[in-house]
């Protein structure tokens, strides 16, 4: 386990840039927090840090963002964000069985509670995003055990 | 011509027939999975879990719509391929294909974001009238005028925040979008802080009216950034703030639609500044916002009445067919017709490539 204290926005995009150069594909990224705890600022961070593409936006509506990667192994970030549903039935639609433990992509999910028993199968990675003040953030990334 | 539309890349899952006459758009039938009597008809489900389940739908909505099975009198498919969630996106294009190779009618591809745009071409644009007094007063009037290029086009909705210019029929180069949250989220998500329901832009809006939108100061993002991007997501976070220590929800309801509203407003009028369209389109679902449109409409207005202002009918603000078909029937004048064996869904078809 490894706690680390963000003071700004910027802050947290580089300490999910650096934890980006830790993956190597095939990892399931749980973002957790409450709304507004940074968990779609900690993506941008990650996704800056491997695509060269545009950033990495809200999936609250869209469900599952793809981001293209240009990297020997990791082809892909899938961003998905199951605030919206309100039961693990309604995660069949997403289809995220497709890009789950697959080695060229990263998987990252927010809101990710209704599914934990899906995401547990891949040894997921937690990232827990706390808001403990206006700008500062505590950030915990463990394991799933 | 007449045009059957498909449209299942998210939540809803719809289908239209449309009837295009010279420039004219009629809008036959519509019908969408969340509507209260399909779910009465076809065994009670509940809405946004049925909607993304697509595949169960699609039957029951041709009927619905009275779609004859050999596909006579209507002329051409069109179908939603992107963007959005590729397991929903699936149902619609491949119900598109099959009817389209079924019937030997054409089919035609529609970007998501571009039928928003269309919306404002169906049966007569909404022009709005110049709006007095109370919100009451508010009118949306037909006066069958259609958009003229180039066109600058905000398209709000849960899931897009985007700043379009439209050169001609389908030329499209995009100004600025959101960078976070996109407007329709926000409205949803400071609904849910405030403990309101679902969806969160009639809510707010309602409680905005019982409150003052400048007792609480809250942050207008990006406002001074120099581009034509939004974000969204430090308003959230603003109201959960505020909301901690006061009880005062109507003004923080008012507050937040009053710093969204200022912020498309802004960025919409600084886009009409460098580009000088002789239209304004306002699309997606966040339009039937009111202060929304009614604001937009002043500003134009103060800065040259000429710029004409369109809003779809509130019947089309949030995603539907009827739309799809509209974009399509331009498509198919392009002559963009797909093969119906090939055609692919895209996550991320941009507008603008
Ligand atoms: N140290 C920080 N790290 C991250 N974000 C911060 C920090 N300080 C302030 N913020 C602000 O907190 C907000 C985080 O919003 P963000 O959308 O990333 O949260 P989220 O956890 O994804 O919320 P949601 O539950 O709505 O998905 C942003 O407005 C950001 O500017
Ligand atoms: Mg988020």
């Amino acid at each position: 386990m490894q706690t680390v204290i963000s003071s700004s926005p910027d802050q947290t995009k580089q300490i999910a840039a650096k934890f980006a150069a830790t993956l190597s594909g095939g990892e399931v990224v749980l973002l957790e927090g409450d709304m507004g705890s940074g968990k779609t600022t900690f993506a941008q961070g990650l996704v800056e840090a491997l695509s060269r593409g545009e950033g990495a936006r809200s999936p609250t509506f869209t469900l599952v963002n793809i981001y293209p990667v240009s990297q020997d192994r990791i082809k892909q970030v899938v961003h998905a964000d199951l605030y919206r549903l309100k039961s693990d039935q309604e995660l069949a639609p997403l289809a995220l069985e497709e890009w789950l433990g697959r080695k060229d992509t990263v998987v990252l999910v927010e809101w990710p509670e209704i599914g934990t028993s899906v995401f547990l199968d891949c040894s997921p990675i937690r990232v827990h995003l706390d808001a403990t003040s206006e700008q500062e953030r505590l950030l915990t990334i463990s394991s799933y055990a | 011509m007449r045009l059957l539309g498909i449209e299942s890349s998210c939540d809803e899952t719809a289908l239209a027939l449309v009837v295009k006459e010279g420039e004219r758009f009629e809008m036959e039938k519509s019908v969408l999975s969340s509507q209260a009597a399909m779910h009465a008809r076809y065994g009670g489900v509940v809405p946004e879990v049925a909607a993304r389940e697509h595949a169960e739908q699609v039957f029951p909505l041709l009927v619905e719509l009275g779609v004859p099975c050999d596909g006579s009198g209507i002329d051409v498919v069109a179908v939603t391929a992107g963007p959005g969630l590729i397991p929903a996106l699936r149902i619609g294009v491949e119900l598109g294909k099959s009817l389209a190779w079924a019937w030997g009618k054409p089919l035609v591809a529609v970007n998501h974001l571009e039928g928003h745009i269309y919306s404002v071409w169906i049966s007569a644009p909404a022009v709005l009238r110049e709006a007095k007094g109370p919100l009451k007063s508010f009118d949306v009037r037909s006066e069958g005028r259609i958009p003229l290029f180039p066109s600058l086009c905000l398209i709000v909705s849960g899931g897009h925040t985007e700043l379009v210019l439209m050169r001609g029929h389908g030329q499209y180069e995009l100004l600025g979008r959101t960078r976070d949250d996109a407007a329709g989220e926000a409205f949803d998500k400071v609904a849910k802080l405030l403990g309101l329901g679902y969806p969160g832009g009639p809510e707010i809006a309602r409680l905005a009216q019982e409150g003052d939108a400048e007792a609480i100061a809250l942050p207008r993002p990006m406002l001074e950034s120099g581009d034509l991007d939004f974000s969204f997501s430090g308003l959230k976070t603003a109201v959960k703030r505020e909301q901690a220590e006061r009880e005062q929800r109507a003004d923080l309801a008012a507050g937040f639609q009053q710093a969204v509203v200022d912020v498309l407003v802004s960025k919409t009028m600084k886009a009409v500044e460098q580009y000088h369209p002789r239209s304004v389109i306002l699309t997606g679902g966040v339009s039937a916002n009111r202060l929304l449109r009614e604001t937009l409409a002043h500003a134009l207005n103060a800065r040259d009445a000429r710029i004409t202002f369109h809003a779809p009918d509130l019947s089309l603000t949030g995603d539907n067919a009827v739309m799809i078909a509209a974009a399509g029937a331009m498509r198919f004048e392009a002559g963009q017709i797909c093969d119906p064996l090939t055609l692919s869904a895209d996550a991320n078809w941009a507008l603008v490539r």
